[in-house]
């Protein structure tokens, strides 16, 4: 279904005369490294650390046990032939953190953006999701 | 045909190679000292922090750890200094302070308090 609408949204843009150009990521406001990411260890790094490192998250979620941080980052440009409607493509990326009882990481999850019309959220949930059962058996 | 298939070529490694990428960073703590000199680990008490500052932005495991939210002053210097980001009446905290800062992101002051709620440690977190 998802490749349908992919087609679909494919399909206008090429009728209307634009063509989304995929790229490396690239770019993007606020953006987390790898090595930031690298340094957070399970059972190590405490939430402080964490906020001491990256300030508030986006969002806080039961009661803090987990955060997730967001930024965005070009992964296409969209070029059309009507002078001045070029436009980039940001896509988000997420990072999720469990905290345990302890307030130290217990478990650390990034979300790439890749090529996609579809945000990667809900697999930041289903992540969630697989935490919560972990947690409570 | 083939003018084209250049030109978009061109505009593509010219956005590559120009688009800038902002990190999220900690700033040098001897940085964050000049701007907030009141504040130093192990000595300031929460108390003279809620009053020089006001009230937080959010607060952790019970008020332990407190962020500020605030916005780069800039000039033709560049920062001089930091102004409070808090937020009139919009409709999320996070839109609210980005606004404030607009064209700058806000910056995220990070407090941790230790036994008798003195500054334990503390950062500054710019997008740089």
């Amino acid at each position: 279904m998802h490749c349908g609408m992919a087609l679909l949204a494919l399909t206008g843009l090429g009728l209307s005369g634009c063509i989304i150009i995929p790229t490396p990521s690239h770019g993007g406001v606020g953006v987390i490294t790898k090595e930031t990411v690298e340094s957070f260890e399970p059972g190590k790094t405490t939430r402080a650390d964490v906020l001491l490192r990256l300030g508030d998250p986006a969002k806080r979620l039961e009661e803090d046990r987990i955060f997730v941080y967001q930024w965005e980052r070009i992964h296409a440009y969209v070029i059309s032939m009507l002078p001045q409607t070029n436009y980039d493509l940001p896509r988000p990326h997420y990072l999720g953190l469990e905290f345990a009882s302890d307030n130290r990481v217990r478990r650390v999850r990034v979300l790439d953006a890749s090529f996609t019309f579809f945000d990667q959220y809900p697999k930041l949930e289903e992540w969630m999701a697989e935490k919560s059962e972990s947690s409570h058996p | 045909m083939r003018t084209v298939g250049l030109n978009i070529d061109l505009v593509l490694a010219c956005a590559l190679f120009l688009t800038g990428c902002s990190t999220v960073m900690q700033l040098e703590p001897q940085l964050v000292s000049k701007r907030f000199p009141f504040l130093q680990d192990g000595k300031t008490a929460k108390e003279e922090v809620l009053r020089r500052l006001g009230k937080p932005y959010h607060g952790y495991e019970g008020g332990r750890i407190l962020t500020y939210q605030m916005c780069g002053d800039t000039d033709q210097k560049g920062w001089q200094g930091f102004s409070d980001a808090r937020p009139m009446d919009m409709e999320s905290e996070a839109r609210r302070a980005a606004d404030r800062c607009w064209p700058t992101s806000p910056n995220t002051l990070i407090l941790v308090f230790g036994p008798g709620n003195l500054v334990e440690r503390h950062s500054l977190v710019v997008v740089e």
